[in-house]
């Protein structure tokens, strides 16, 4: 019986260094709804421009995985969320990289090095995926009783990961991807918008918090009552808008999600602190190494020096032993799940008294379905759901990791 | 410690070390009239003059100087990190031997402690080049060689640093070779404002580019020797 609770849409424009070049839109997205109605899958995937596949790999991914969270949204309604969560994540983005060997009928899956932006949302909470560069953010609506979508709530966010260098990011299809592998937990949303660094350029300002003035419209036409393609071509018409060319001139796309009893949206984002999600703690694996060099493989915006000076690739994965590289693998993947199963069990799934201080303030106790403990990220210490820093735990970066400022005249 | 106050400009950087070789054959005289080390001053005038009529590369770049040889005779920082916007080039004095060992030394250290003043200050940054110009050969001893050699190529394949050699002239080239994975390149006469002009093209490219961007540097034909 389906009984839809959201409404979303999305996009993916071509960007104008892509028109001018001719090249194809190498960002995708896919949306898919649960056969209930209750949960919504969201996924958008940046293939790089140095890769040539990338716009075949970013497709591929963007549709196969939002199947297979809306295949595990189908299994929540059979059973308890638990560690089994994360773990169906992981074995599904090994599949699709195993999918992407095929493809390439090569164990060299670079030409396809794309990046994965992802979250299954539901009625009381969800998950959050996320794998390179482009941001996750949403919030709480207001009072419970309200119709307007108040975009002065806290908000949370899940910011972009590059490498060290403000040009390079990380991908998927990277040997060492399961390092920078965020899978976190969601809470209770009413609104989420995700997207590639080419969207984030115009969603948010300076890769630091959302931008009302784009995020307004944007959320207005998914509360109003139209069609899909109505809606799919307010996100299109915002992200194609000629001044978007000024902030960027990447590939951009958009996934965007509101509860279906919104009506309206009103307030600003504000300039404070949000709550920023939590990430699978990474930094034990920091010091894992994956290649004979032990460095990080950061793929990098390849110089192509013209006459004979070219920048080499790296050469470590090729110089590793097929079996040496499927051990580190399955050992990083190991820790991955490990860290990640202790971590949701003890800070999520066994924390009633977050749960009962979420369900206080929201006053919708009786509205979260037993199951709903997957959507509690908020420590019992702060009575706030969506707000504050109190007891949260701080983004774990790569001890090279720089923050992005403000690029007043970024192209 | 750079002193460089990032209040002002929070755009992301894109650092460049210049190695430069000032050691006493560049003061040999070349065809124009000029000496070697006058031309190569020429040249980072142009570079100077070309950064500042690029909004974005003024404002991203950023610049230091370690010179080889010279009236110190010894390699040193010639110039610390200073920003596109408050470079201004300077005549340099040809002189002394050639320790361009102990040069690239000081210039991934600079690298390093460049980056830390950068993350310090909040502000991100591309990978850091480093451009080593020489006409002659190193004088440092055969293992400070080596060793130069042996972090230049580990910082290179750490992506700590993108390495440029140029030969000029007289260069030994094959010893040069050594420093990066990519091949040097030889200057073709005396075009130091080519090859300066280029590079401020360069950087300006990098200073643009974004993650997953293919970064298509320009044609070094004007500056380059085909020849070699």
């Amino acid at each position: 019986m389906k009984s839809p609770i959201w409404n979303f849409a999305s996009a993916s424009v071509r960007g104008a260094s892509h028109i001018a070049n001719g090249t194809t839109c190498q960002d995708s997205n896919a949306i898919r709804e649960s056969d209930d109605g209750l949960w919504v899958a969201m996924v958008a995937s940046d293939g790089a421009g140095t890769a040539n596949k990338s716009d075949v790999s970013s497709k591929f991914v963007a549709h196969e995985f939002a199947e297979a969270l809306v295949a595990i949204a189908s299994d929540l309604a059979k059973r308890p969320p638990g560690p089994w969560v994360t773990d169906a994540i992981i074995e599904h983005i090994v599949g699709m990289r195993k999918q992407l060997r095929s493809m390439a009928k090569s164990d060299d899956i670079s030409s396809f090095h794309c990046t994965l932006v992802a979250a299954l949302v539901g009625p009381s909470g969800g998950i959050t995926i996320h794998l390179g560069d482009g941001a996750v953010f949403g919030a709480q609506s207001g009072p419970t009783a309200s119709k307007a979508l108040d975009l002065s709530q806290d908000y949370l966010l899940s910011l972009p990961q590059n490498g060290e260098y403000a040009n390079e990011t990380v991908f998927m299809t990277e040997r060492d991807w399961v390092k920078h592998l965020r899978i976190e937990p969601l809470p209770a949303v009413d609104w989420l918008v995700l997207g590639t660094d080419g969207g984030m350029a115009l969603a948010m300002v300076g890769e630091k918090r959302p931008k009302s003035g784009f995020i307004k419209p944007v959320l207005e036409a998914l509360t109003l009552r139209c069609d899909q393609a109505t809606r799919d071509a307010a996100i299109h018409n915002s992200l194609s808008d000629k001044q978007a060319d000024r902030l960027t001139n990447d590939d951009k796309t958009l996934c965007a999600v509101v509860r279906s009893k919104l009506t309206h949206v009103e307030g600003a984002i504000q300039e404070r602190v949000p709550v920023t999600v939590v990430p699978v703690p990474t930094a034990s694996l920091a010091s894992l190494n994956f290649g004979s060099t032990g460095t990080p493989l950061f793929k990098q915006a390849d110089v192509n020096v013209p006459d004979g000076l070219i920048v080499p690739k790296s050469k470590s994965v090729m110089r590793m032993s097929v079996s040496r590289r499927e051990m580190a693998l399955l050992a990083s993947l190991l820790m991955v799940g490990v860290g990640a199963v202790i971590y949701l069990y003890l800070n999520l799934f066994k924390s009633p008294s977050a749960v009962v201080s979420v369900t206080k303030v929201r006053g919708v106790a009786e509205s979260i379905p037993a199951r709903s403990t997957i959507s509690v990220q908020v420590t019992a210490a702060t009575d706030k759901p969506l707000g504050g820093n109190e007891g949260t735990v701080k983004t774990e970066r790569d001890a090279d990791t720089v923050t992005t400022p403000d690029q007043t005249t970024k192209p | 410690m750079s002193s460089i106050d990032y209040s002002g400009n929070p755009n992301q950087r894109t650092p460049c070390v210049l190695v430069l070789d000032a050691s006493g054959s560049m003061s040999s005289v070349t065809s124009s009239g000029r000496t070697r080390i006058e031309e190569l001053s020429a040249g980072i005038a142009a570079l100077e003059k070309e950064l500042r009529s690029d909004d974005t590369a003024l404002v991203r770049v950023q610049l230091a100087i370690v010179n080889v040889g010279g009236p110190s005779n010894d390699a040193d920082i010639m110039m610390d990190w200073t920003d596109a916007t408050e470079f201004h080039a300077f005549p340099l004095r040809a002189d002394g031997t050639t320790p361009l060992a102990k040069g690239v030394r000081i210039a991934l250290q600079m690298i390093e402690q460049g980056k830390q003043n950068l993350r310090a200050a909040g502000i991100s940054y591309t990978r850091p080049w480093m451009m080593v110009i020489s006409d002659g050969e190193p004088t440092d001893d055969a293992n400070d060689w080596a060793a130069a050699v042996s972090e230049c190529r580990a910082a290179e394949v750490g992506k700590r640093v993108e390495i440029f050699a140029i030969g000029v002239e007289g260069a030994n080239l094959s010893t040069l070779s050594q420093i990066s994975a990519k091949p040097p390149l030889m200057l073709s006469g005396m075009k130091f404002q080519e090859l300066f002009v280029w590079l401020s093209a360069s950087l300006s490219a990098a200073s643009r580019s974004r993650p997953g961007d293919s970064m298509q540097l320009p044609s070094t034909d004007p500056w380059r020797n085909v020849g070699l």
